[in-house]
Parts: structure tokens; sequence; C-alpha cells
């Protein structure tokens, strides 16, 4: 292996956990609010649509800010935490799963819910008036139709959670295998001036980075359209 | 060519390591005081960080390390001017807003509570390489690493033990003193005989043009005047 030492290798392994993980949440938890987002009407649902987009304009560092009080067994969740539980959410895989999940967010739900507002209208009336229910209807008629959002949506995730940084730095304590994750280990390497192990995992982000970006551009532009 | 060299006051960039963010900032006002056009800037981050970045050509006059040895480093590089000079001796203290470590001491580190223990990055910081040292020398490193947290540096390090975040932190003295923190917890002086001695040196950085106001200001750091300054914030000095 050469140059690829195991540190190395583990820390990818837990970039790739932690986006994975977050994708997978993500995807449960945003197409409901996708859902909701594109084909219902509530009292203030721009609101609710400016939280979700938040972590869009917000600087890291306010979430990882927050983060940190909720965090601390001083606080009230985080006593809470530590009696009921006896969870740590600090400098734990878990906590920065949680941040990770709110940061990435409007990556999951605006391409679901801009695929989901794209499919003609008649498509569901049609399937309504043949008598299919609303979550038959969403399987069979729904998801089919917007595949390239899914794509999107899943792998715009995967790839904005690669490249958190700065709520990781605050909450995240830099600890091996739990918390120190690529981009970590990156300005880590910095630091200390290891440069040519900085380069091996700038260069193995880029190129995730890129792939998956080339991916999300090219399904972007399907050959054919409906309509 | 001479007139670009205008009658205000040069700027001195300094950068600092984390440990002096009060201590620095009290000597800077009593500069200023004694010299009233002066303009210094003062930028704190771990040691090691610091000297990465002027290698990098960051725009720095002045480098205040936390040890004697990331000067060198910048010197053996050819990157400053003049001699390195001790400036001031730091002290390790471990610091909690949950336990009484003033009264545990040592033992407040096996206390059933600590769960997370806020160490600085010993790559880059050197309170953080002592506070290693001294794990490892009172052979209590392999039984705490799983508790270790590592901040970026001593400040972000004192941080996670203030929010409580780690029950526990090995910080410098100069920050327990620091009113917030000195405030919600206790802290404990860890003995000096257990770990090799901070010695905080300082050594001016090669500019283009010569920066006089630079030269001047370590002077005044070095100088008797800023001795009850460092005291006050839990330093042993240089005068005695």
């Amino acid at each position: 292996m050469g140059m690829m030492d195991q540190d190395f290798i583990d820390t990818l392994l837990l970039t790739g956990k932690l986006a994975g993980w977050t994708t997978a949440i993500l995807f449960v938890i945003g197409f409901p609010i996708a859902y909701l987002l594109a084909y219902r009407r509530f009292p203030l649902k721009s609101f609710a649509e400016a939280l979700i987009s938040m972590p869009m304009v917000l600087p890291p560092t306010v979430l990882g800010f927050y983060m940190l009080m909720a965090y601390s067994p001083q606080g009230g969740l985080g006593s809470f935490l530590q009696r009921m539980f006896d969870v740590r959410l600090a400098f734990s895989f878990g906590g920065v799963l949680i941040a990770s999940v709110i940061f990435s967010m409007p990556f999951m739900i605006q391409p679901l819910q801009n695929g989901l507002t794209a499919i003609p209208k008649s498509l569901r009336e049609a399937s309504y008036t043949l008598g299919k229910s609303e979550f038959i209807t969403f399987v069979r008629v729904l998801i089919p139709n917007m595949i390239p959002s899914i794509i999107t949506a899943v792998a715009m995730t995967f790839a904005h959670c690669i490249g958190e940084f700065g709520v990781i730095i605050m909450v995240g304590g830099n600890i091996p295998g739990e918390t120190r994750v690529a981009s970590i280990a990156i300005y880590d390497e910095v630091q200390a001036m290891n440069y040519q192990t900085a380069n091996q995992y700038s260069l193995v982000l880029f190129l995730i980075s890129l792939v998956i970006l080339t991916v999300i551009f090219s399904i972007k532009r399907p050959p054919t359209s409906f309509d | 060519m001479l007139i670009t060299l205008s009658v205000s006051a040069q700027k001195v960039n300094v950068a600092a390591a984390a440990n002096l963010r009060y201590v620095l900032e009290e000597i800077k006002t009593a500069y200023v005081k004694q010299n009233p056009k002066a303009k210094v800037n003062l930028t704190f981050g771990a040691s090691g960080m610091l000297v990465q970045q002027i290698q990098n050509g960051a725009n720095f006059d002045f480098f205040m390390a936390a040890d004697n040895e990331f000067p060198l480093k910048l010197k053996d590089k050819g990157l400053t001017s003049g001699t390195m000079s001790t400036y001031a001796f730091g002290k390790l203290a471990i610091y909690s807003i949950s336990l009484n470590v003033d009264k545990l001491g040592l033992n407040a580190l096996n206390d059933g509570s600590v769960k997370k223990i806020a160490i600085a990055n010993p790559e880059t910081a050197p309170y953080g390489e002592r506070a290693i040292e001294l794990l490892k020398s009172k052979k209590l490193y392999d039984g705490l690493k799983s508790k270790i947290v590592l901040g970026e540096n001593i400040s972000q390090t004192a941080q996670f033990a203030f929010t409580g975040n780690a029950e526990l932190g090995f910080i410098a003295l100069s920050l327990a003193l620091a009113p917030d923190m000195a405030g919600k917890g206790d802290y404990y002086v860890v003995p000096q005989s257990l770990y090799k001695p901070i010695e905080q040196a300082c050594i001016l950085i090669k500019t283009t043009v010569l920066n006089t106001e630079a030269a001047k200001f370590k002077k005044f750091v070095l100088s008797p005047a800023t001795k009850a300054i460092w005291e006050k914030w839990g330093y042993k000095t240089i005068h005695n």
C-alpha cells in the first residue's frame, strides 16, 4: 500500500460513514418534508422553507456554537441526555452526525421538492381518478418520474457532508475514529506541516467531489423529457 | 525613496500563542499608553499553526510562541531577524466547572464523573504537548487515552472545559485566571516539578522593510515594565 497507511484509510472510511448515515437519515425524513412543501399549503410554509434553507447562508460556526451550548451537560438538553441515557453528544460520532443532518438538510429537501413540483399535476390526478391512494401514487407514479432529482438530492447531500468542516471543528474534538473526518485531518496535517499527508487527503476529496458533481450535472440534462 | 518612510508609526502585526490572549492585550494597552501613535495588531493561534502561516507568507512582524522550539523552526528557515529571546515561563493548569480540582489535584483525572479531558493538540500547541508528557510520566496516559479530546489550540481547549463539554481541561494558567473562567470553575496549578518548563520565546520576523516598531515592541515585552502584568496572569517572569 505504501503511502496509504491505516490512519489514512480509517479517516476516509469515517468520512464516508458520516456522509452515508447523514444521507440515509435525511432521505427518510427529507422525503415527507419535501412532499408536504411541494403539495400542501399550510400556515407559515414560507417560514418552514426559510428555516430548512438556513444552513445554505448561515456560517457553520453559528450552528457549531449552538450545538456546543446544547450538548453541554450543564445545559438543559445535555443534562437530560446524560441523566436519562448516559449519552454525551459533544466529541462523539452521534453529535457530529446530528449537526451534519441539520446542516445538510436543504441539500436533500430542495432537489426533492423541485422534483415533485416539476411532475405535471395531470399525472397525479390520473392516478387518483383510477382509484389509487396517495401513497400508492407516490411510490408508483411520482418516484419513477423524479429519479434524476432523487439522484441529485442524494449525491448533493453526500458531497456536502464530505465538505463539512466548520461545525465539526467546533463540536468534534478531533478524535481519530470518532470525529476526525478527512476535512479536519487536512486542516490538522497542514497545521502540523505534514503537507504530504494533507495532499493525499485533499486529492482524494477533490476527486470524489468532482465525480459526484459530474454525475449530478450529467443527469440534469436528461436525453428526453416528458410533457 | 526615503519619502515612503512616513512620519506615522509603523504597524506591528504580532502572531501570538493562544495562551497570551489576555496578558498580551494588557501589555499592548500599556505599550500604546506610552506610545500613543503605535498600532499593534494581535493574532492568536496555536504556535504550530502560526509558524505554518508565517512560513506561507503571512504578514507578521513579531512571533511570540508558547515554547522555545517553534521560533527556531522559523529561524532555521531564515525567516527571522535577530535573536530568539525568552519572555516568560508559562504554567500548566487543570480547569473544571464540575469538579473541585483545586482540592483533588491530579486525582481529579481518575474521578468517575470524568468522561472527557480536553487537551490542546500536542503537535501544534506546547501546552498540549506538556499535558500529554505529564500523563505519560504519571503512567496515566493509556488509561485515559480514550477520554482525551483535542482542542485546536489552547483557547479552544479552555472553551471545551468552560462549556462543560469536557469535565477537565489542561490549559494555560493564564487562561484559567481570566475573569469568566475563574468565576465559573476551579483550577489546579500543576506542580512545575512534574513537567518540563514551558519556556516561551519570541523572535522578530524578517520583513522587506525594516519594522523598527516591532523591535521596539519586542524590547518593551522583555522589559521590567511588563513584569507585574506577566505575574498577574500567572507567568513566571524573566526578571527576578
